[in-house]
């Protein structure tokens, strides 16, 4: 299928950062790749299903650290670790949303600040967590022989190849899952919600199944995380409430209901700051009465105005624009009037 | 006409102070089309509300007649309502925009979807294959309202009269034994209404569907009813063949200003 | 339990859920009149706090003085947002689509509050603000050596909470807000100008905010920082479910309820329990989400009946 590849596009992109000058800008793209991953989950949830959810980044902490504490301290296999790891998170997402759906979807955003909030303080208060400081593992064995360390730039390739097998695996999760008679059902509720009651669809189940998934989806990115950069990340730094809005913002400048829009979002709203705001700082300080400006705060600002922009004039998100675009040079080419009335 | 499919008793259901529906009671017999006629305001969606459980504190009882035994439908959740055969269709159009005409209508067969969420995401083959035969259903149900050319279309930017089409056909996916109509043919021009017209018969016909439909245009309230009650102020008015009420004294006071024919 | 116990973990409640209440109250009014969640009413407040506490800092003048520069800033803060953004979005975006809008003001407020550049950089240094009285002013009740400038934001707040249940109840433009706050399109329909309801309706919610941010600067953990009215947030959206979104002042009540429970458990579990008070937010909000699950409408709400 078309995932699998774009999947093996990504791998080589990153393999080849890896091999080029700058290897710590490889860090930069995997973050770009696991978030495309969270985001997939989280559009099942915001753009399928109209609900918003603002822990996620603390479900990804919370993954990070569980791999952790299980691989460190308990001495737990890697995949099994990831295994309790996901069945923990999918029970957690359970646990709130039984107590946050039944009536509006609001409900789920104030719980989930909740959750994000005390699960933050949580992990700053107690030794077993760092006290939310970032924690490094140790290499990860598979199968009890090859070990995969962050330090060599060798593993490093193959952990990459990871992270682009979990970016193929989560896309034909979604696809399937929206393509089916679920998809539809999450579609009727976030659009015709007594339309979908009057059908038989279940609100509150499928509202929960959707922050289920997403909550996994979450966790899954967590553990890729925790693979790639070899360290728990810090509560602080990483996982915070900033995450989990930047995360929406990839799910909504990215095309809500759309799938490659996800990679299309992940790369604006990280890969600009990045790739384009860093180097413009350094270029400006070239300059001596500027030597000491500071672009900080200026990806908020940048992901904040996009979401806002997004929602005012161009709802369906980046990938339409793309779309539209191919539109048009298709139809100049082929001499067609061109409407975007065909679903495809 | 055969026997009872539904039966309304004394139904009430206040809003705050104001009382929308007061004691109203009629039963619709199988393969029967009911029409249920007022002027605005009159509680008629309100009534409808009730019978399908989108309301639940309403008083009197709404029963379901069935084979074997009744049902009080208020002991049914409004996600259930269409597992015993109850279909609705809604006065402000609930479809969905941004997705195509077929995935629409196939919202219609929900209830007939066995398989769950794992059994999508590992895209089991019986998946492939129910799909298929719903696909099939769906097509037939399109081309019976004329509009199969439509099925990969987006609701979004189709005619009104079209969407309405559209929000039948995912009605009867599901093989309902009553369809309940909430005004069908507003906003539809005179060529449109007279094709619903004929779908509307049709599909009383050759489904053996029950109707119960709530209509102001009073031609397409004439030509299809077999029985009209006419409702005021959540009261009832009258009863009868559409002949009958529209020559009812009280009918024409309650409608004085609002004739349309 | 001694008394005088009893009496610090009384005035941190009323400290704590006045605070609270003001924040709340601010959502509250902005979800009956904009039909929008705002959740950047934190990240308002703290914004406009900065400038009073900068403003302290940098010029010397009183901190009574640089509140009310702030609270200048702050009318401007809500009147640019409502118009700007949220009264464009009214018609073509969905409720959900107008949260994202709030979310995505957080960052851009939260980006303003981390730049470094020029004046900027020392307008949003990190620092304690001083207190409305000074700390080592104290008054002996019952045993406790209470500050004068607790019992004075309680009693500023309860001022400011009063004055507004009445302003809604008594005068012409409460009535208005009142009106548009059930039903805008009737409101309009009557004369009401719905436009400067909603405008006021957020000036006034970011004034609120930024008035909590104030208070609680001095004496937060971290001091004046851009996360300062998180925590304040979460209990006051809680105060907000819990009391009802229905009705003005039941997410009042709430708040200071949530305001003891608070004070009272934090206390309880770090001193009796010898644990994180963190625990004691876990228990009290999983309590009030079970509670929520049998009574979703809040304890003074009621359901609101939907039109199909």
């Amino acid at each position: 299928m078309q995932y699998i590849l774009l999947g093996t596009v990504m791998f080589f992109i990153g393999r080849s950062i890896l091999l080029g000058d700058t290897p710590s800008n490889a860090d930069y793209f995997a973050q770009i790749l696991i978030y495309t991953i969270v985001a997939l989950g989280l559009n099942l949830l915001l753009g399928f299903s109209g609900l918003v959810s603002l822990a996620t980044a603390a479900f990804m902490g919370i993954s990070t650290y569980g791999m952790h504490i299980l691989m460190e301290n308990y001495e737990v296999n890697y995949f099994l670790a990831a295994l309790i790891v996901l069945i923990f998170a999918g029970g957690l997402g359970l646990l709130v949303g039984v107590l946050s759906l039944k009536m509006q979807g609001i409900y789920l955003a104030i719980a989930t600040l909740f959750v994000a909030h005390v699960i933050g303080e949580l992990f700053r208060s107690f030794e077993a967590f760092n006290y939310g400081e970032s924690a490094r593992i140790s290499e990860i064995t598979f199968f009890g022989e090859t070990s995969l360390s962050g330090y060599a730039q060798d593993d490093r390739i193959y952990l990459m190849g990871i992270v682009a097998i979990g970016l193929i695996l989560a896309f034909v999760v979604i696809h399937n899952i929206v393509k089916s008679p679920s998809g539809r059902a999450f579609m009727a509720i976030s659009r015709s919600y007594h339309a979908a009651l009057a059908m038989g669809i279940s609100v509150r189940r499928y509202r929960l199944l959707a922050f289920m998934i997403a909550t996994i989806f979450a966790a899954f990115g967590g553990i890729l995380y925790l693979t790639y950069m070899q360290s728990t990340g810090s509560v602080d730094r990483n996982w915070n409430l900033e995450l989990s809005l930047i995360l929406l913002a990839i799910v909504v400048v990215g095309g809500m209901k759309s799938l490659p829009g996800m990679l299309l979002g992940a790369a604006i709203i990280i890969g600009i700051p990045e790739f384009f705001f860093t180097p413009f700082e350094e270029f400006l300080q070239g300059f001596g009465p500027l030597e000491n400006i500071s672009l900080r705060g200026f990806d908020d600002i940048f992901t904040g105005l996009l979401i806002i922009l997004t929602i005012l004039f161009y709802p369906y998100g980046a990938i339409r624009i793309i779309s539209r675009l191919k539109h048009t040079v298709q139809s100049k080419f082929q001499n067609k009037p061109s409407k975007g009335g065909d679903a495809a | 006409m055969s026997e009872n499919v539904l039966s309304v008793k004394d139904l009430s259901m206040s809003f705050g102070g104001l009382k929308a529906v007061d004691s109203l009671s009629f039963h619709i017999k199988g393969k029967e089309i009911l029409g249920l006629i007022g002027p605005n305001g009159a509680g008629k969606t309100t009534v409808f509300n009730c019978i399908t459980q989108f309301y639940k504190n309403y008083e009197g009882i709404v029963i379901l007649q069935g084979a074997n035994k009744d049902k009080d439908l208020r002991e049914v959740p409004v996600h259930k309502i269409i597992d015993y055969g109850i279909a609705r269709t809604f006065q402000n159009l609930e479809l969905i925009p941004d997705t195509s005409v077929m995935d629409n209508v196939l919202i219609g067969a929900h209830k007939d979807v066995k398989s769950n969420i794992i059994h999508h995401i590992l895209q089991f083959p019986s998946l492939k294959r129910n799909e298929k035969r719903l696909k099939e259903k769906a097509e037939r149900i399109l081309a019976f309202l004329g509009i199969d050319h439509l099925k990969d279309a987006y609701v979004h930017g189709q005619p009104y009269g079209i969407m309405k089409l559209i929000e039948i056909g995912r009605a009867l996916m599901g093989d309902p034994s009553l369809l309940i109509l909430d005004e069908p043919a507003a906003g539809l021009n005179e060529k449109e209404t007279k094709h619903l017209e004929g779908i509307v018969k049709k599909i009383n016909e050759e489904y053996e569907t029950a109707i119960l439909l709530i209509e102001h245009n009073m031609g397409f309230v004439m030509d299809l009813c077999n029985t009209v009650i006419a409702i005021n102020f959540g009261r009832f008015l009258a009863q009868g063949t559409p002949k009958e009420v529209q020559n009812n004294k009280a009918v024409q006071e309650a409608y004085l200003g609002e004739a349309e024919s | 339990m001694d008394i005088s116990t009893i009496i610090q973990i009384l005035f941190n409640s009323l400290r704590t859920g006045s605070i609270v209440a003001l924040a709340g109250l601010g959502i509250v009014l902005i979800y009956r009149t904009s039909k929008a969640t705002n959740f950047a009413q934190g990240s308002i407040g703290t914004i406009n706090a900065f400038v009073a506490g900068y403003i302290a800092h940098a010029t010397g003048l009183s901190i009574w003085t640089s509140t009310l520069i702030a609270l200048g800033t702050a009318f401007l803060t809500g009147v640019i947002i409502d118009k700007l953004f949220i009264r464009p979005a009214g018609r073509t975006a969905s409720p959900v689509n107008k949260q994202i809008l709030t979310l995505g003001i957080i960052l851009i407020l939260t980006g303003i509050m981390n730049m470094n550049i020029g004046i900027l950089g020392d307008l949003f240094t990190p620092r304690y603000p001083e207190q409305f009285i000074s700390s080592s002013e104290r008054v002996m009740i019952l045993g406790r050596n209470i500050q004068w400038n607790t019992i004075f934001i309680v009693a500023l707040s309860i001022f400011l909470l009063s004055a507004i249940f009445l302003f809604i109840q008594k005068t012409r433009w409460g009535l208005a807000i009142r009106v548009t706050a059930s039903n805008e399109t009737a409101a309009r329909l009557m004369g009401v100008p719905t436009k400067t309801v909603t405008m006021i309706a957020w000036a006034v919610a970011a004034m609120l905010g930024t008035i909590a941010g104030i208070a609680l600067a001095p004496r937060a953990p971290a001091g004046l920082n851009p996360g300062l009215l998180i925590g304040t947030q979460v209990s006051a959206f809680f105060a907000a479910v819990f009391g009802g979104f229905q009705s003005f002042f039941g997410p009042v009540f709430a708040a200071y309820i949530i305001g003891f429970l608070l004070s009272a458990g934090r206390y309880g579990m770090s001193s009796y329990f010898g644990q994180p008070s963190i625990i004691a937010d876990l228990i009290i909000y999983l309590v009030i989400l079970i509670i929520l699950y049998f009574k979703p409408f809040g304890i003074f709400g009621k359901a609101p009946e939907r039109k199909v």
